[in-house]
């Protein structure tokens, strides 16, 4: 369960990286990665819920144990 | 039903052969009222609404996660806690056809009833005036033909075994997605968060004016910041509804129902402040040297901050929120 919540988290912080690669535009001659506000947002929005359930469940256990 | 004998003290409600215990016959009202609804909004497009939908499942989960219904005899202080116990112990729950029929038949009248005034009904559908409310309001008959599913009598005896269960989905059927309340407190909402961010702004930024229109607006020297209606917190307070509803959901068995309830409302309001002070931080960061960043990640570090507000409250309130262990 560690490891797969680890591997989600893993996964979300590569998922921006892994979308401006798609879209690859030359400016001046120089490729610039893109990533639209939407995209960002989304990112933004799945790493803040991670935070929370992260910071949640640390919270728990401390207070369980 | 029947009751275990007096030596335990938290004894528990088990069926006798060939009824149902008192969790598995709710959870199986509960799916059969699921999958009505969700059936009568596949019918009767006019009927969508997520609300009860999420009412439902909410419910069926912290039934779920309660488990055995059981009540502590030392703790009982009043005499209709050992009514309870008889009545439950002198109920049979089970399911009778005829009963089912008349639920099934409500709800393929409910259907078309619908059906027949989707003309009429339609343009009110998503509007803020009183008739919209009105119409938001008639989506939630879909609920109804449930009571019609038992006698009076043992909803009585359900209602008092799973009062907290049914607050907490009545808080998410009424303010799980506030987005209707929202905008339609906006015209007033807007302008006082646009003067509170104002006012806190206006001590760290000099020469900040304010714009007071629908989307208030704050002029700086180098940003200038426009709070739209998306700007309410109401994305902040649907992430706080998701994340507090894991925290429940999770620790429905160890909560004390009621602080739980009233740190709900209190996080809203918490959310709102968080929300003031995130607008707050934009225009004070936008006009001291960080306009760029501000326009650029406004969105996602928005959320970040939600999150980390969130946190900061459930640190605070969680070890209030936990019942003592005995």
């Amino acid at each position: 369960m560690k490891r797969l919540f680890l591997l989600f988290c893993l996964a979300v912080l590569f998922t921006p990286y892994l979308a401006s690669a798609q879209d690859w535009r030359r400016i001046d001659d120089h490729p610039h990665r893109r990533i639209s506000a939407a995209q960002m947002a989304t990112g933004g929005l799945v790493l803040a819920a991670l935070i929370g359930v992260a910071g949640y469940l640390a919270l728990r256990r401390r207070h369980t144990a | 039903m029947t009751a275990t004998s007096e030596s335990n003290p938290h004894s528990q409600v088990f069926p006798r052969q060939g009824k149902l215990a008192v969790p598995q016959f709710s959870l199986l009202v509960l799916l059969l009222t699921l999958g009505a609804v969700a059936a009568d909004q596949l019918a009767a497009p006019t009927l969508y609404s997520s609300s009860p939908l999420w009412a439902l499942a909410a419910c069926m989960a912290l039934v779920w996660r309660r488990g055995e219904v059981g009540y502590d005899r030392q703790q009982r202080t009043s005499k209709s806690d050992s009514s309870f116990e008889r009545e439950a112990g002198a109920s049979s729950f089970r399911f009778s056809l005829g009963r089912m029929a008349i639920f099934a038949a409500a709800h393929v009248l409910l259907v078309c009833a619908a059906r027949i005034l989707q003309i009429t009904l339609e343009p009110m559908r998503g509007t803020f005036s009183s008739a919209g409310w009105i119409f938001a309001a008639l989506k939630l008959s879909v609920l109804l033909p449930t009571l019609l599913l038992l006698p009076w009598a043992q909803w009585r005896i359900l209602s008092r075994v799973y009062l907290a269960e049914g607050i907490a989905a009545l808080v998410v059927l009424f303010t799980f997605f506030p987005s209707r309340i929202l905008a339609t407190i906006w015209p007033w909402y807007g302008q006082g968060l646009g003067r509170l961010v104002f006012a806190f702004s206006g001590l760290f930024v000099h020469g900040l004016t304010y714009t007071s229109a629908f989307s208030p607006a704050l002029h700086g020297q180098d940003l200038d910041v426009t709070i739209l209606p998306s700007c309410s917190g109401i994305s902040g307070i649907e992430l706080f509804d998701y994340l507090f509803a894991l925290v429940v959901i999770l620790d429905w068995n160890r909560l004390r129902k009621g602080r739980t309830l009233i740190a709900y409302f209190a996080g809203i309001a918490a959310m709102f402040a968080g929300n003031a002070l995130r607008i707050a931080s934009f225009v004070i960061f936008g006009n001291r040297g960080f306009a760029d960043a501000v326009s650029r990640f406004h969105l996602s570090a928005g959320w970040i901050f939600f999150s980390l507000v969130f946190l900061a409250y459930l640190s605070f309130t969680y070890r209030k929120l936990l019942a003592s262990p005995r």
